[in-house]
């Protein structure tokens, strides 16, 4: 297996992205591309990230294969590789991942594969009744603001217009999209009127994890009684989080 | 880009394990202080069997409970008492859980100091701190009336604080009261006047701060910051030197176990010593917050960048390192945000269809 590119900028970023919640996954070299889905330890987020093998100037690999590894590790090297610098990344005896960083200086890693169970990587599928397609821009705002009031924050489709509430003892906080920003929004709604809570920290930490993707789009879909999904799409990976609900307190 | 953490959740995340701390080590005071107070109080005739007693259910299923008393005020009938110390319970399905536990004590145990492994008649008793009482008593009552929960043996309920005397500065008393149950028909009257007007005893008199120093874990597990606290202002001391910084996990434990473990945690069969994986999950906590490296089994340990208040620091840093990787559940079960594991999904290959996911 080698992978190659020019830029380490896709791989830093994605990084970057996964290195919020999980600690150590199982890399999917596929055929396809690289991806990685799992579960974070708490298992209210699930992440799925994929990059396809076009994005590199150089990818070969025989079949899917699957490599154990602790992220920290991965993710310190690439933080550290500026605008300029290549890389390449291939196995060693199946047993190490070897990198190599070019730039103004040649660098080699090599770090050890750990031992996780093989699995099969695979994304989960719900049956939404209701996507929306958001600008991240407007829906880091509101996340960002909504943390201000509480921890737990609704998301209600009413009329086929979405809206968001947060409500602690105390304290209550409601936002609606403008009249003038609408237009940016499209909502596909078969579920009728409904809302559903999740958990601020998380969505925070999703939002803070893509904050350097200002023009990223998110799809939301949702449903009552059902997890989140935002799907974040650019040109170079799309990445999916999902997030468990609140239960209803009754 | 960096992770940032909501400064607000890490506040409350880490006060909480503040908490925890303090009610561990308090947890540990109630338990070293009724036992130096009933010592001390002979005409009480009540005796600490001890913190590690394993008493047994006919079905041979042990039974471990923070405290065991037998009480022998009447020189014919011995009572014996096992208490659940509870140093925080967090909510009413937590107290309900605990009450449950409990019906397992309403058969006849054996296991007591006896001759025979039993004694003649015996009550059990549930010891929530202060702060929790009321919740307790709330829920104990509903559930027997609603047959939810049912005792066969006499439910006593002793309520524990730790109080700072208002007469001496250093003075700390602990006191212990039954404020539900009775104790008048099991013929115990000086023990039960006693435990109904509440037992008071100063935590600071000097042999319980010795006993205290010698006895730093009962047999529940502590939360990892107190370990890791132990660890470094008591046990790293003795490992390391300037040229050497490893440490093992059972060199921690024996130190734990030699000089840590004095009274409570010894038993005949040295059971429930200080358990090694208490010391790997502390040790290998120290080096997730980058405070310590793994090398090959053994720990080293970076004794540098230490904040006075080692309590506040190790919460701090575990909080905001738990809160990162989404480790901390608590937090996510008291806001009942359910676990994605909970629904049924079908699934489908990460490379498939990117439209796959379709509003239905």
């Amino acid at each position: 297996m080698k992978i190659a590119n020019k830029s380490c900028d896709i791989i830093k970023s994605v990084l970057n992205i996964v290195n919020s919640f999980l600690e150590e996954t199982v890399i999917l070299f596929s055929e396809k591309g690289i991806g990685i889905a799992d579960y974070d330890l708490s298992k209210t987020v699930f992440i799925s990230v994929i990059v396809k093998k076009e994005k590199f100037e150089e990818y070969n690999t025989e079949g899917d294969l699957q490599v154990a590894i602790k992220l920290k590790n991965i993710h310190e090297i690439f933080n550290k590789t500026t605008e300029n610098e290549s890389f390449s990344i291939s196995l060693e005896d199946d047993k190490r991942l070897l990198i190599n960083i070019n730039g103004e200086t040649v660098r080699e890693y090599s770090l050890p594969l750990i031992d996780l169970e093989y699995k099969d990587i695979k994304e989960p599928v719900y049956e939404f009744k209701t996507s929306i397609l958001i600008p991240f821009s407007i829906l880091s705002q509101i996340i960002e603001n909504a943390k201000l009031i509480g921890e737990n924050i609704k998301f209600i489709i009413s009329e086929n217009k979405i809206s968001f509430d947060v409500s602690e003892t105390n304290k209550k906080g409601f936002f609606k999209i403008a009249e003038d920003s609408n237009s940016r929004i499209k909502i596909e709604n078969n579920g009728g009127n409904f809302s559903s809570e999740y958990y601020l920290p998380s969505l925070s930490g999703i939002i803070n994890s893509l904050s350097d993707k200002k023009d990223i789009t998110c799809k939301m879909y949702f449903g009552e009684n059902l997890p989140l999904k935002l799907e974040f799409n650019n040109n170079d990976f799309k990445v999916s989080f999902y997030l468990g609900p609140k239960i209803e307190s009754n | 880009m960096k992770f940032t953490i909501d400064p607000e959740h890490l506040n409350i995340v880490k006060s909480e394990k503040i908490r925890d701390v303090d009610r561990y080590y308090q947890s540990l005071q109630c338990i070293l202080g009724l036992k130096f107070y009933l010592e001390k109080n002979k005409n009480l005739k009540t005796k600490f069997i001890g913190a590690e007693v394993i008493l047994k259910r006919p079905n041979d299923e042990p039974l471990n409970p923070d405290m065991c008393l037998q009480i022998d005020d009447n020189n014919s009938k011995i009572l014996g008492v096992p208490i659940e110390l509870k140093s925080s319970l967090s909510d009413e399905n937590d107290v309900f859980k605990n009450l449950q536990e409990l019906e397992r004590y309403n058969d006849k145990l054996s296991g007591w100091n006896t001759k025979s492994k039993y004694v003649d008649d015996e009550v059990t008793v549930l010891s929530p701190y202060l702060e929790d009482v009321g919740r307790v008593l709330r829920v104990l009552k509903e559930s027997i009336k609603d047959k939810k929960l049912n005792f066969t043996k006499e439910i006593l309920i002793w309520q524990w604080s730790l109080v700072p005397s208002l007469k001496n500065p250093n003075q700390e008393n602990l006191l212990i009261q039954q404020i539900y149950g009775d104790l008048t028909s099991k013929n115990v009257p000086v023990f039960n006047k006693c435990i109904s007007d509440g037992i008071k005893q100063d935590i600071n008199e000097m042999q319980l701060i010795i006993e205290k120093e010698r006895n730093l874990f009962t047999n529940q597990e502590p939360p990892i910051e107190y370990t890791m606290m132990v660890m470094w202002q008591n046990i790293f001391g003795q490992i390391l030197n300037q040229k050497n910084n490893l440490v093992s996990v059972e060199e921690v434990a024996d130190i734990v176990n030699d000089y840590y473990t004095d009274n409570l945690m010894k038993n005949p069969n040295n059971e429930y010593k200080f358990k090694k994986d208490w010391a790997k999950k502390a040790l290998e906590m120290l080096v997730n917050i980058n405070m310590a490296k793994n090398k090959g089994g053994r720990y080293e340990i970076k004794l540098s960048c230490q904040s006075k208040n080692v309590k506040s620091y190790f919460c701090e840093k575990v909080a905001s390192y738990q809160i990162k990787k989404g480790l901390h559940r608590d937090k996510l079960n008291k806001n009942k945000i359910q676990s994605l594991k909970d629904f049924k999904h079908k699934e489908k290959d990460l490379f498939e269809d990117e439209n796959s996911q379709q509003v239905m």
